[in-house]
């Protein structure tokens, strides 16, 4: 049970923080259209987003996380890696195909407006990879002293 | 007088009376709708409509055919269009035949399409001579700047004005959002041509420096309405907001019709594309539709066989499966009536035909021409 709320967890604050940064970066592209926008619209797009964006970007992370765990535990059961590193290139890696698989099942190019450029994709992919290594590091057994 | 007798006699009386009343009753109730009829099935994506002087039709597929229908609606052929680097997949391919105004004796015509690669990819305008049902002198008057890759939001309707110059509508390619406020180039504009592709002297942005010439308005999504009515002298457009946001713009030259800072929709995944619904120095819309209905085609009736839509703008849905008329009074919407919703059909493009007919493409693999007649 505690893995399981450790997993949604991971999930909901790689989402939250993925839905973050594309407001804060969807916000600069229109700053650099019209010039500064006022805290209190910036405040408010940031909060739109963690409401109508965030859920669907925890439901794309979810199974992604969730193979990327599964596929990271076989790994490191037959290589000799550094677990933080390998889950978190795992991850990223799976987030990366996932991305790619779906803007070609999409109607448009790209699906999440962060993923139209170099950068935007690897925060995105971090987003998701450092989820998987927050389950990772919070999900272990730990003895009491 | 027995009580049935009674009954008929009344009943005799008060028919002349309801009869009169009927007639007299104002005319503003809502007309019948129109009655459709199948003029052609099994068209491939049928994409833009045009009426041929001698009668018949010529319709474009969007995966590269022109159809050469009789006025029956038969089909007489479908020609392979040979355009220069003619490039088709998901929204590209073969959009928009225009003939020009004097084709009964020049037989010249206009085809936009998309042209390039995968990878770098535009639309281009070409002209060509129609002749004996073949395309001739085909020649690449205009491409837009700059490619890209995907290929989604071309636009690419166009329309002839009076003095002979060409307005063509473009995408914003998607990805490139942005950049329809970029007057470097041509993604999300609207751009003006002479005939052979020259940029006209007249053009809004001429004489500035480091701005595409040929801009005859900016800030747009993906416009793939456009009409100009004689009548008014209005040239009317409307475009695919992303999610919610389709907009009908009344079209003046230099104008910034404000995508993607100006919108009322947001993006496919629910995030905010701007925090702006309207913007400073940023045309608003005359009209718009959230949710919304996908806008795909345009006329503005100016025909004789149905009075009563004299003046109305009849847009086709894609997404909203309906034909919009909407009802104006100077440059404002003050009426919108939604027709054909039993057809439960994509409709792609509307086209009033010189005989005042409302003419209509579906969209699909398996597309059709209908007509519309009066009840």
């Amino acid at each position: 049970m505690r893995r399981i709320l450790v997993f949604l967890l991971a999930v909901l604050l790689a989402a939250s923080a993925g839905s973050m940064i594309q407001s804060l970066v969807n916000l600069q592209a229109i700053v650099a259209l019209t010039g500064p926008i006022a805290t209190a619209e910036q405040l408010s797009t940031l909060w739109f987003d963690l409401r109508h964006f965030m859920p669907v970007l925890a439901a794309i992370f979810l199974p992604i996380m969730l193979l990327s765990l599964v596929l990271s535990r076989i790994v490191l059961k037959r290589a000799t890696l550094g677990k933080v590193p390998a889950v978190f290139v795992i991850t990223a890696l799976s987030t990366w195909a996932a991305l790619l698989i779906i803007n070609q099942l999409a109607p448009m190019p790209t699906l999440i407006a962060l993923n139209r450029t170099l950068a935007g994709t690897l925060l995105l992919l971090s987003c998701c990879a450092l989820g998987a290594v927050f389950y990772h590091y919070f999900s272990r057994s730990r003895s009491v002293a | 007088m027995s009580l049935s007798r009674t009954l008929l006699f009344t009943l005799a009386l008060s028919l002349p009376l309801v009869a009169l009343a009927a007639s007299s009753l104002p005319s503003s109730l809502p007309p019948s709708g129109p009655k459709v009829q199948i003029l052609t099935e099994g068209l491939e994506y049928p994409w833009s409509l045009s009426f041929l002087p001698s009668g018949g039709f010529l319709l474009t597929e969007r995966s590269g055919q022109l159809v050469t229908l009789g006025s029956d609606g038969q089909v007489l052929q479908k020609l392979d269009v040979n355009l220069p680097e003619f490039y088709a997949a998901a929204q590209g391919g073969l959009l928009e035949v225009l003939l020009a105004d004097n084709f009964a004796q020049s037989g010249r015509l206009f085809l936009s399409y998309v042209c390039g690669t995968a990878n770098a990819n535009s639309v281009c305008l070409a002209s060509a001579s129609w002749q004996d049902n073949q395309l001739t002198d085909v020649k690449k008057i205009f491409r837009a700047t700059p490619d890209r890759r995907g290929a989604a939001h071309y636009g690419g309707r166009m329309v002839q004005l009076p003095d002979q110059s060409l307005v063509l509508t473009l995408g914003d390619g998607f990805d490139y959002r942005e950049q329809a406020q970029n007057k470097a180039n041509h993604l999300g504009k609207i751009v003006r041509l002479q005939q052979d592709g020259s940029v006209p002297a007249d053009n809004p942005l001429v004489g500035q420096a480091a701005v595409a010439a040929e801009i005859f308005t900016l800030g747009h999504r993906n416009v793939q309405g456009i009409v100009y009515d004689v009548a008014t002298g209005s040239l009317w457009s409307h475009e695919h907001g992303p999610k919610g946001g389709d907009e009908l713009n009344l079209l003046q030259a230099g104008v910034n019709y404000g995508w993607p800072v100006a919108t009322t929709g947001i993006d496919y995944t629910g995030a905010r594309i701007s925090p702006f619904t309207r913007f400073t120095g940023m045309a608003e819309p005359v009209y718009q539709w959230s949710p919304s209905i996908a806008p795909a085609g345009m006329t503005l009736y100016r025909g004789e066989a149905f009075p009563q839509y004299q003046g109305n703008i009849f847009i086709t849905a894609l997404a909203g499966k309906a034909l919009h008329r909407l009802v104006l009074d100077g440059d404002k919407v003050v009426e919108e009536e939604k027709l054909l919703t039993e057809l439960d059909s994509r409709l792609r493009d509307v086209r009033t035909g010189p005989d005042g007919l409302i003419y209509i493409l579906t969209d699909g693999p398996a597309g059709k021409l209908l007509r519309l007649t009066p009840q």
